[in-house]
């Protein structure tokens, strides 16, 4: 069954158009992948569907209830969204932090000891358990959005969205975290996620949605739309598309080879 | 909860009772801690004092303190900045201006000894009021807005209240910066009731907020993202700190500094968790207060000190070294 809905939406700000009639739907047990260049709308429409903004036209619908008819509480236990930067001032440790994700779970004011089974097993998940009695402000970049994997992932929600969700990341935890969410997505859990390394995209997501001004230009798996003319049009860069050991798309980016007509200047003789 | 935790609050609680039990006891007049029991059963010598005078005073301490701390707590979560203090959103300013006007254009008689809190206490929902009206937009609440609405706020009624000190006589001049430095000496049954009233609504908006405010210091839009309903909690936040802070000024006058340094100093000494941290503020708040207040009135026995003079004169020192301690992990000013 579908577990978002997205029928026909418009977002705008002032005259400017943001999202322009959006419409798809995501089956349960797909990792989404959402491409485009910067102020393509990537993350608009993830707001649009996490319900943190409402759209100005049209419709989402959650495993197939209008969005708005949700209570707050209800909606955290469906979708969880990681945002690209978080900040916290006060001096909480990282397992504190983590615990934050229960709580649309509680049923008291505190965790119950399956809630830190959880906490432990989503810190384990996201290489972080050493890190349980950090001071989260004193926490690297890379640490700190772990940190917040590990949040995401203790509120065990079926729809999960990522914005941008490798930003800050060594090329090993990269690999690390997209694996994480792609073994939940092998596990029937749903992830849309705002990308721009189109060759991770290509290398864990099973359908992409190509964005660029508001609107869709693209959708279907990473063999169908990442072509050069798709990604010349999208993006403009010149790319070659290799293929990959496992038989995806290989995006290698081609500098602009024509010769130069200035001739290289010789060294200025004394 | 974190055995930590539960640890630092018993120890606060046992702190604020022998302390209440201690100042209850020891001024001009000495009662034992131990005989305070017998004197109140027999009542015996004693009895008036401790009833009449030295309770209320003591209990207000408490409960005063327990308000402006709490108080503190929340409003940094909703500002998600540990510089905030009550004073943000107006309601001292508020406060200030309202004890001020009653101070120099209604004379003393004027409601009797009701005057000048009811006063505040109007002056301190007006502006709060009036800062939440502001930030308020289409059914948002801004919390942007809110802080800068309340800064300005604070500067107006800033200059209201030295126009009204520079047309003061010499005795209301002496009266306003009295209330200014806050003192707890008019505390009676009536006034304790009356504020105790407020304050304790107040504190029932603000304690359960534990999970709430945590989930807040992630920013508004992961609270948001962990079902927490935004609007409805803003609201109520700064309903509670106005309610809570707005009764502790109207009966004590302006005591600066807890505010803003006792949830500071517990999160620095014991964590940050809001489910600990207000319940923590509220025992810190008054335990910190009531000692005080103690301070303020056996130090130059028979004349007594105002309160503020002393919270500020313990508090910064300490918390400066407090600060020095804890410089492993650095505070963003933001």
């Amino acid at each position: 069954m579908s577990v978002i809905d997205v029928e026909n939406i418009h977002y705008n700000i002032g005259n400017n158009r943001l999202i322009h009639s959006v419409s798809f739907s995501v089956q349960a047990g797909t990792f989404v992948g959402l491409l485009g260049p910067n102020g393509a709308g990537k993350t608009t429409l993830l707001r649009l569907i996490s319900s943190q903004l409402k759209p100005a036209q049209g419709k989402i619908s959650l495993c197939g209830k209008d969005m708005a008819s949700y209570s707050s509480d209800e909606l955290a236990r469906q979708r969880s969204m990681l945002s690209q930067t978080s900040s916290i001032s006060f001096p909480f440790t990282v397992y504190e932090v983590v615990c934050m994700g229960r709580t649309p779970h509680l049923k008291g004011v505190f965790e119950s000891s399956h809630d830190r089974q959880i906490c432990d097993e989503a810190m384990k998940r996201a290489d972080v358990l050493h890190l349980k009695d950090r001071i989260y402000p004193t926490l690297s970049g890379g640490e700190a959005h772990r940190v917040d994997v590990a949040r995401i992932l203790a509120q065990e929600t079926n729809l999960i969205l990522l914005d941008e969700p490798t930003n800050h990341l060594d090329p090993h935890h990269q690999v690390a975290v997209l694996s994480i969410f792609r073994k939940l997505v092998d596990q029937g859990k749903t992830v849309i996620a705002a990308l721009h390394d189109l060759n991770l995209a290509s290398l864990f997501c099973d359908r992409v949605i190509l964005m660029q001004q508001g609107e869709i230009k693209a959708d279907g798996t990473p063999q169908d739309v990442m072509s050069r003319q798709q990604i010349k049009k999208v993006y403009d860069i010149e790319c070659a598309v290799l293929d990959h050991p496992s038989g995806i798309p290989w995006i290698a980016p081609v500098l602009n080879t024509e010769p130069d007509s200035v001739e290289p200047e010789p060294c200025a003789a004394r | 909860m974190n055995s930590k935790f539960f640890i630092a609050l018993v120890v606060l609680a046992s702190g604020l009772i022998v302390a209440m039990l201690l100042s209850a006891g020891i001024g001009a007049y000495w009662i034992s801690p131990w005989e305070i029991p017998s004197i109140l059963i027999n009542q015996s010598s004693g009895y008036d004092v401790l009833m009449q005078i030295r309770f209320p005073r003591v209990i207000l301490g408490a409960l005063v303190g327990g308000c402006l701390a709490v108080s503190g707590t929340s409003l940094q979560g909703l500002f998600r900045n540990p510089l905030a203090s009550p004073g943000l959103i107006g309601v001292t300013s508020g406060a200030s201006l309202g004890a001020a006007l009653w101070i120099v254009f209604l004379n003393t008689t004027f409601l009797g000894l009701w005057g000048l809190p009811v006063a505040a206490f109007g002056g301190s929902a007006m502006t709060t009021f009036l800062i939440w009206r502001i930030a308020k937009h289409d059914g948002v609440m801004s919390i942007y807005t809110l802080l800068l609405a309340g800064i300005a706020m604070n500067t107006i009624v800033g200059s209201g209240l030295g126009l009204l000190t520079y047309i003061a006589n010499d005795e209301q001049l002496r009266s306003i910066s009295f209330w200014m430095m806050g003192d707890l000496k008019s505390a009676n049954w009536w006034i304790l009731a009356a504020s105790g009233g407020c304050s304790i609504l107040g504190l029932m908006l603000l304690l359960p907020l534990g999970n709430v405010l945590n989930a807040l210091t992630l920013g508004e839009s992961e609270a948001a993202h962990l079902g927490i309903d935004l609007e409805k909690v803003k609201w109520r936040i700064v309903l509670g700190a106005a309610l809570a802070v707005g009764a502790s000024v109207a009966a004590g006058g302006q005591i600066g500094f807890i505010g803003l340094v006792i949830p500071h100093l517990l999160r620095l000494s014991v964590g940050a968790d809001h489910r600990w941290l207000l319940l923590g503020s509220m025992f810190g708040g008054g335990l910190f207060l009531v000692l005080c207040d103690l301070a303020a009135r056996t130090v130059v026995i028979p004349l007594e000190i105002p309160v503020g003079i002393i919270t500020s004169a313990f508090g910064g020192p300490f918390f400066l070294w407090l600060l020095l301690r804890q410089r492993r992990w650095s505070m963003p000013a933001s």
